[in-house]
């Protein structure tokens, strides 16, 4: 099948940016290579009785943050745009706890913390972050795609999910750097939460438990959303962190990456 | 209208009319007028909230704070668990039928995840938790009227839900019908639950939860209010003779149901699955299903130790599902001798422990010393011998029998390896008192057995002597399947 | 359904704290912080014209999002503004606005939006379709709390909000869903309009 082609070529083509990615400790982009990815949230048309798993979708080559965004990457951005410094922002754009670990607009406090992801920033704040780079957030499929790696390391990218939602919160993410995956993108899993371009997207089905059911007048009776693998947790959870937000909201361990077309 | 449709209407009606019995119809608390307006207070297990008093409904503002916090699962054992309220179970909230509640759900802004709440106690759509999906640092607010009376389960309900659920996320609300509940001397919540650790049963250290685990429903503990002696020893429920005591039971699951019973006390009257229109009385054993709660009411006549289990008895001797109600006061002869007869439940025992197939292999550190070897045997001893024969070693009168100065155990010490190892099933006799329990068989390592026997000669004025692995594997009994691999 | 007294109070701090930060943020359309008219996307109506959001500034307008190719839900959600329309008071009824942004940015070109608006019996006077590139879509949906995405059969799979903002542009009431009568809805226009607005 054509599909299946597409999908062998995609493997392959992974083997030499990944090779090339792997060394310098953070920043940049990525490039990652194109292919077939499977949501984990299919979509089926309502009343068709359709059972099956959704056909995968084909992703286009993109570039993408090796790792999040840094407190000190965004006090570059917030310097040169002074209506996203804290004190300025709208609650439209941000709520009240935008950049709440930074005791001033240009201070995001202790120096160590300068090479760990800003957090506390809102959706509209981190798309226009990286509108300034000429970069988007990346979307739902695109950032599963890349978490999903062409199916390397599944079981551990998995164990270590679970192990981060077993950790207390503490003092807030910790430092970038560590491992990445084959297409050298790191710290996608283990840091923080990060926002997508279509967060809301599946917002549809925030009431998850009934996850072949049509959820009521309130979604287009269009469709409704099924799951592609009921015991993958953690994309149950990441699933429904995005379902719980909506585009001003801030949280102590929700940050971003950006993404763009393939350069 | 089709034949026999109304046969099944005068049915209908009949089972209506039964079921108004306590608490009044639903569109009567519908229409209930709201007077005043008042917060609830909330509580802790084993606590209660006060009774109420009112005879009109209100508005009750809940405020509920979701916070993950690490605690202790077992001895030595750490979890981090996503509560309502700071504890397991989360708190227990009181309303009266009618009243309008206006729920706030706060999700702690260090917490991770985002939470919401289903209410079983809630008619609409699922019972608030399409309502209430919430991100950390946020709050959402939903209010419902309360149409049924009855005691009910509520817990998160956020994907994946037994995950949520798993980590703790869980409590109990009370609907109380509108003549209130008769007076009792003792309410007391109780709430059972499974959990899934990425280590085996007593493994010490900060323990993952297993995604494995729960979908293969194998859980490593089964306890009452979040961890295993929650409520034993020092923490027990307490009542005296002729105190009467209501126990408020849930099982929040996510997975297994409850069979509770209470050790040598009938329950006088049940609410089955927390339901006002139907007691029951003179029951021995009540289920409790995941989701679902009971009311046990009881009036106490003998002093003692009552033990309350999950009567799926492996889950209540090796899962941690054992709490416990100490009652003082004067002896009624007449109710229990004592002595005469042994009324004592009993364990299935070894055969049944050997054929589950289940291996409890802890591995253990080797102790370097014969005080190491108590430490050690310290935590082994709480995991797997305080819940029969208790804290002090003063065993259960008639029922397990004492460690402590026990002429049994400090006679002869291959006699306590082959009675830890191999279990007993018949009648013996200890200081002088005959017991007729079954010690099931330990399948613990040869070095964890040293070491608790050596913590317990160790105590109680016992005779000090110390037993070692070599020892242990010497004279293990090794018939059949109850031999411990290492 | 009556409030409490803390569930007022949290409004009237919410309420404040936007007030506070609207006015310390103050862009140059002077809107409050919490105001959809912040968003500085420009968009494109029936007739071709080039329309900022603030353009609806000054008095009331009742907000949705779908597309025009839209089957099932789009066609519920501009009936329950054609509701609303027809119960407008008396007087009102050259003030109030009615605005459907389009997902589409594609398909939904001026001459379809007007196409669609002229076979609906939309009155221009009170009616206002635009269309603008993805982004602009993308981010006024997210202000609005529309979720939606693109599905495999060339459309949208989204939700059905139905939202007044005041002549300031800050959200008086959402109504998420599609109903028979939007009644709420119009109850708060009618306040809105009660109040000068």
């Amino acid at each position: 099948m054509g599909a299946a082609a597409v999908f062998v070529v995609a493997i392959l083509a992974v083997a030499s940016p990944a090779a090339a990615a792997a060394g310098a400790e953070r920043g940049g982009l990525v490039t990652i290579p194109p292919g077939l990815y499977t949501p984990f949230q299919r979509v089926k048309a309502a009343n068709s009785g359709e059972t099956e798993a959704q056909a995968p979708e084909a992703i286009a080559a993109f570039a993408m943050d090796r790792a999040p965004v840094t407190n000190a990457e965004y006090l570059g951005f917030v310097t040169a745009h002074p209506e996203w410094r804290k004190s300025w922002t709208k609650t439209l754009f941000a709520d009240g706890r935008y950049l709440g670990r930074w005791p001033a607009d240009l201070d995001f406090g202790h120096a160590e913390a300068g090479d760990r992801p800003v957090t506390d920033v809102s959706w509209f704040a981190a798309r226009a972050y990286c509108k300034t780079r000429g970069l988007d957030l990346p979307t739902t499929a695109q950032w599963e795609y890349a978490l999903a790696d062409a199916g390397r390391d599944e079981a551990r990218v998995r164990a270590r999910s679970l192990e981060w939602f077993s950790r207390p919160n503490g003092a807030g993410p910790g430092a970038i750097g560590g491992p990445v995956n084959g297409y050298g993108v790191g710290n996608l899993i283990g840091l923080v939460w990060e926002w997508t371009e279509d967060f809301n997207a599946y917002a549809i089905t925030a009431e998850s438990r009934d996850p072949n059911g049509n959820d009521s007048a309130a979604v287009c009776g269009g469709a409704a959303a099924g799951i592609a693998d009921a015991s993958d947790y953690p994309a149950f959870m990441r699933a429904s962190m995005r379902a719980s937000l909506k585009a001003n909201y801030t949280a102590d361990m929700l940050g971003f990456r950006c993404a763009g077309g393939a350069p | 209208m089709r034949p026999g449709s109304f046969g099944s209407g005068v049915a209908v009606v009949a089972m209506l009319a039964a079921g108004a019995a306590l608490g009044a119809s639903r569109e009567a608390n519908r229409a209930d007028p709201i007077v005043g307006e008042e917060t609830a207070v909330l509580t802790d297990a084993p606590n209660v909230p006060p009774p109420i008093h009112r005879n009109h409904a209100t508005r009750v503002v809940v405020h509920l704070e979701v916070k993950e916090v690490e605690g202790q699962l077992a001895d030595g054992v750490r979890y981090v668990f996503w509560t309502f309220g700071g504890r397991v179970p989360g708190k227990f909230i009181r309303i009266r039928e009618g009243d309008e509640v206006e729920f706030h759900l706060d999700n702690h802004p260090d917490n991770k995840n985002p939470h919401n709440i289903d209410l079983h106690a809630v008619n609409g759509p699922g019972g608030g938790a399409a309502a209430s999906l919430t991100a950390p640092g946020h709050s959402s607010v939903f209010s419902f009227k309360a149409l049924n009376p009855g005691l009910f389960v509520y817990h998160c309900a956020t994907a994946p839900v037994a995950m949520h659920v798993g980590n703790g996320m869980y409590g109990m609300i009370l609907v109380e019908p509108k003549e209130g509940l008769s007076k009792v001397d003792h309410e007391y919540y109780l709430m059972q639950s499974d959990f899934y650790t990425q280590g085996k049963n007593g493994e010490k250290g900060l323990q993952p939860f297993s995604m494995e685990k729960v979908i293969d429903e194998k859980p490593e503990y089964i306890v009452f209010n979040g961890a295993v002696g929650s409520t034993t020893g020092d923490k027990a429920l307490t009542a005296k003779v002729g105190d009467t005591v209501r126990l408020f039971v849930g099982d929040g699951g996510p997975n297994v149901v409850s069979s509770f019973h209470a050790i040598g006390q009938i329950f006088d009257t049940v609410y089955p699955e927390g339901a006002m229109s139907a007691p029951t009385h003179n029951v021995q054993t009540t289920t409790v299903p995941a989701g679902g709660a009971a009311i046990a009411e009881f009036r106490m006549s003998v002093p003692g130790t009552f033990i309350l289990v999950d009567h799926s008895l492996e889950r209540a001797f090796n899962r941690g599902a054992l709490a416990q109600l100490k009652v003082t006061g004067p002896e009624d002869k007449l109710v229990y001798s004592g002595k005469q007869f042994d009324l004592v439940y009993q364990p299935e025992g070894a055969g049944a422990r050997a054929a589950t197939g289940e291996r409890q292999v802890v591995l253990a550190p080797a102790a370097r010393s014969k005080e190491e070897r108590i430490k050690l045997g310290a935590e082994v001893f709480a995991n797997n011998c305080q819940a029969c024969h208790q804290q002090d070693g003063q065993g259960v009168p008639d029922a397990f029998p004492p460690l402590a100065g026990s002429d049994y155990l400090n006679g002869d010490k291959i006699r306590a390896i082959k009675t830890v190892t191999g279990g007993l099933e018949q009648p013996l006799t200890v200081n002088g008192k005959g017991f007729n329990g079954v010690m099931p068989a330990w399948t613990l390592s040869d070095e964890d057995i040293a070491n608790v026997l050596t913590f317990v000669y160790s105590k109680w004025d016992n005779s000090g002597q110390e037993v070692t692995p070599q020892e242990v594997k010497l004279h293990r009994v090794t018939a059949g399947a109850k031999e411990t691999k290492e | 359904m009556t409030r409490s007294r803390a569930l007022k109070v949290m409004q009237a701090f919410a309420a404040v704290a936007a007030l506070a930060l609207g006015a310390a943020a103050a862009g140059p359309g002077g809107w409050p912080g919490s105001s959809l008219y912040n968003l500085e996307s420009r968009w494109t109506d029936q007739d071709g014209g080039s329309v900022a959001l603030d353009a609806f500034a000054g008095a009331p307008v009742v907000v949705a999002m779908g597309y025009t190719t839209c089957r099932d839900i789009c066609p519920a959600i501009v009936a329950d503004m054609m509701w609303v329309e027809r119960h407008l008071p008396p007087g009102a009824t050259s003030r109030v606005r009615f605005a459907f942004f389009s997902f589409d940015s594609e398909a939904d070109t001026p001459e379809r939006l007007k196409l669609y608006a002229e076979s609906h019996g939309l009155d221009p006077r009170r009616w206002t379709l635009l269309r603008a590139d993805d982004s602009a879509a993308r981010e006024l949906a997210a202000a609005l709390d529309v979720p939606w995405r693109p599905n495999d059969r060339n459309g949208f799979d989204h939700a059905a909000v139905l939202t007044l903002l005041d002549g300031k542009g800050e959200i008086a009431f959402q109504q998420r869903g599609t109903q028979a009568s939007s009644d709420e809805l119009l109850g708060r226009l009618k306040g809105l309009i009660a109040k000068g607005e």
